[in-house]
């Protein structure tokens, strides 16, 4: 349906510069979305999408001061004379990292906040606010206290946040990161649905097996690689014709399986950790997550811990890497924990440095630096501060630094990972998944947390389930 | 490992008559409080005040007795420091001008104590904005960034906890309790700060993009100054104005 000839979004020969680098972030974009468009942005990390995204809501080049040229129009407007303020009112944002989009304590005023700003008839606020919190099964937390929740939830109360005012064009950057398979559907039914007949939908999303068996894929799939558009066309016939590069830029397309790891063998050696009448609680006088509960990780073993939001998989993690107090015992060789924000765990002013801490300096584990930094692509980096580097880059050298420590420090122990492969492309998490097993082949162990169900088909030996106090 | 929490005591006061009193019209009213005891100078008057004011905290305010005298303690440290330079200092009314000085500490200690247990942060914005007119883009940067600041100490937990992990466990003192090393400290500290910047940056773009700064913005939960508000407010004033000036 085209109600109006301005298109909604119009990119002409639009090129982004990173004025310290000479960088070309984006280069001659020429881009056409229509009313009632849904189009599927796809990608290698670094290619672009996210600046793509920033460019369309003015956060380029009015927050983050990139030269820029050409044109870029919204709804016919001029991005670059409107500020941030005046295209929300046409584009809506659904944030990639939902924590920073919180401001207010109560998870109501948060999802009004957005009503506020656009003027809505205060009369009007809260049936618009029940509503909305419906959308994603979300209405028991009207009243919940924003700090107090769990990624999942926080991300699903940031989307309909975002949503609030109803916008033409929705911007959506991977708006289901930090979901379980019902908050999927519903978000992306929420997406469509705002969207309705008339705006238009742009979307950055890795997990495309979910979303082709749910609510389908986007019509039409635009390809970016190296900040240039390498494909434009309806999704099925994009996919086709482009599947080697797609293949080749290790970029997630719908229908790729990861590849099948093969079951290991295992000993009848002690296990590497083992926990008897575990009871672990977030904090004190809190519910308990896991009530006297029994776990044994072997040698060899590749264990996948899932479970809905907010069941405490991280908490039971922390705990058996002896970093919380519990109720019960946990004997073993002390794990290795990688935490979900890679950020917190850098301690050094550069990546050589924070490859080799903590570890014995002999020959060996210098070979094991080169060879998994260079297997995860993080080697061309050693001079720079890990606190500039790119989201993907610092996962992976958080996962590199922790297997390291798991394989090297004294003798291999078990490698308890937060969601170890969150937000990379299907060739690095491939390799991953390949380091991580390597790691478990030699006499470790590894536990992940992951949502994706089909990476814990393929790769793990065991899947842990966290759910009302129990593991299953 | 403790769990280290930030509450504002509002969160801890069952709330009562005096949190549905406006925030902005008891803002000024501890104001116009705290002035009219600057006419003070001998100690009576604030003395039989202060135990007016703790009554109330008491009774009517729901503050729990324990936390009121915990509250107390920097109040009655800096009060019992000008008493005793007064003394000191001036001998003939030192004693009478430092205990005047003294009292008027702890009354308007008591007064702000009364404040901060029965306004919620968000309401004293919301009617600072709503009320007083100070502008959206001041009292939502402040409500944000006290978000931000409750935060931090699960961050720091967080963090710590993640550092350790990369030590190996933590150095454990004499005591067999962790121990943190000037130079862990100072990681500990740079990482928070950085996250914390990185955040506020993200916020403060996602407000933006969330429609903040638009005119006319309307208000959802409008905060509204009622007769009952006002006149309180003038009734304490004017008391206390009466009661401090010294012709009375």
């Amino acid at each position: 349906m085209r109600s109006t000839p301005t298109p909604l979004v119009e990119l002409r020969g639009f090129t982004a510069v990173d004025p310290r680098s000479q960088r070309v972030l984006l280069e001659d974009i020429n881009l056409t979305v229509d009313h009632g468009e849904q189009l599927l942005l796809l990608g290698a990390s670094g290619a672009g999408k996210s600046i793509l995204l920033n460019a369309i809501r003015g956060v380029i080049p009015h927050s983050v001061p990139l030269h820029i040229s050409g044109d870029c129009f919204v709804a016919g407007k001029p991005v670059i004379t409107n500020t941030v303020a005046d295209l929300s009112r046409t584009v809506g944002n659904v944030p990639q990292d939902p924590h920073a989009s919180i401001t207010l304590p109560l998870v109501e005023d948060e999802i009004a906040l957005t009503l506020e700003n656009h003027g809505v008839d205060p009369a009007e606020i809260g049936a618009r606010v029940h509503k909305l919190l419906a959308s994603v099964d979300a209405d028991h937390l009207l009243h919940h206290r924003t700090q107090s929740l769990s990624g999942g939830w926080i991300q699903r109360i940031a989307t309909v946040a975002a949503l609030a005012a109803q916008p033409s064009v929705v911007l959506a950057d991977e708006p289901t990161s930090m979901l379980d398979g019902a908050g999927v559907a519903a978000v992306m039914q929420v997406l469509t649905e705002l969207t309705g007949d008339d705006g238009a939908l742009i979307l950055v999303e890795h997990r495309l097996d979910e979303l082709a068996e749910g609510p389908g894929l986007p019509e039409r799939t635009v390809v970016i690689d190296a900040g240039r558009i390498q494909a434009d066309g309806p999704t099925r016939q994009v996919l086709t014709e482009h599947a080697n590069q797609l293949e080749a830029n290790g970029v997630w397309t719908p229908g790729v399986r990861l590849p099948e790891y093969p079951t290991s063998t295992l000993t009848d050696a002690a296990p590497l950790l083992r926990a008897r009448n575990l009871t672990v609680r977030p904090a004190p006088k809190v519910d308990p997550i896991v009530t006297n509960i029994d776990l044994d990780i072997h040698a060899g073993e590749r264990v996948a811990v899932m479970g809905a939001n907010g069941t405490g998989k991280t908490t039971l993690l922390m705990a058996l890497a002896g970093l919380l107090p519990v109720d019960g015992d946990i004997t073993g060789r002390p794990p290795v924990m990688v935490f979900q924000n890679p950020e917190h765990q850098f301690l050094t002013h550069s990546v050589h440095d924070e490859l080799r801490f903590g570890l014995n300096t002999d020959a060996a584990t210098e070979t094991a630096v080169q060879r998994l930094s260079t297997a995860l692509g993080i080697d061309h980096l050693a001079e720079l501060n890990p606190f500039r580097l790119s989201g993907g880059e610092k996962r992976r050298l958080s996962v590199v630094t922790g297997l390291l420590a798991a394989q090297h420090r004294a003798e291999p122990t078990v490698l308890l990972a937060d969601e170890p492969t969150f937000g990379l492309d299907r060739a690095a998490t491939t390799t991953m998944l390949d380091e991580l097993t390597a790691h478990a082949n030699s006499d470790g162990a590894v536990v992940i947390i992951t949502h994706d169900h089909r990476l814990a088909d393929a790769w793990a030996t065991r899947t842990i389930t966290v759910t009302q106090g129990a593991l299953v | 490992m403790t769990t280290l929490t930030l509450q504002h005591p509002s969160t801890l006061v069952e709330p009562g008559a005096i949190t549905r009193w406006n925030p902005s019209v008891k803002l000024i009213t501890l104001f116009v409080v705290s002035v009219s005891m600057l006419f003070i100078w001998e100690p009576i008057r604030p003395a039989l005040l202060w135990a007016a004011l703790v009554i109330i905290a008491l009774t009517i305010g729901n503050v729990p007795a324990r936390w009121l005298a915990f509250a107390h303690i920097p109040f009655i440290a800096f009060g019992f420091g000008l008493f005793l330079v007064n003394v000191l200092a001036r001998a003939e009314d030192g004693v009478v001008i430092g205990a005047a000085l003294a009292g008027r500490t702890l009354v308007i200690g008591v007064a702000s104590i009364l404040f901060l247990t029965s306004t919620a942060p968000v309401d004293l914005m919301r009617s600072l904005n709503q009320n007083l007119k100070l502008p959206a883009s001041i009292t939502f940067a402040v409500l944000a960034g006290y978000q931000l600041l409750l935060g931090l100490p699960k961050e720091w937990q967080t963090i710590r906890a993640a550092q350790v992990m990369r030590h190996g466990g933590a150095k454990l003192n004499r005591k067999g309790k962790p121990k943190l090393t000037i130079k862990d400290a100072g990681r500990l500290v740079f990482t928070v700060l950085i996250v914390a910047l990185r955040r506020s940056e993200r916020i403060a773009t996602s407000l933006e993009s969330r429609g903040f700064g638009l005119k006319p913005r309307t208000v959802y939960r409008p905060i509204r100054v009622h007769a009952g508000d006002v006149v309180v407010g003038l009734v304490v004033c004017l008391f206390a104005v009466a009661y401090c000036l010294p012709w009375i």
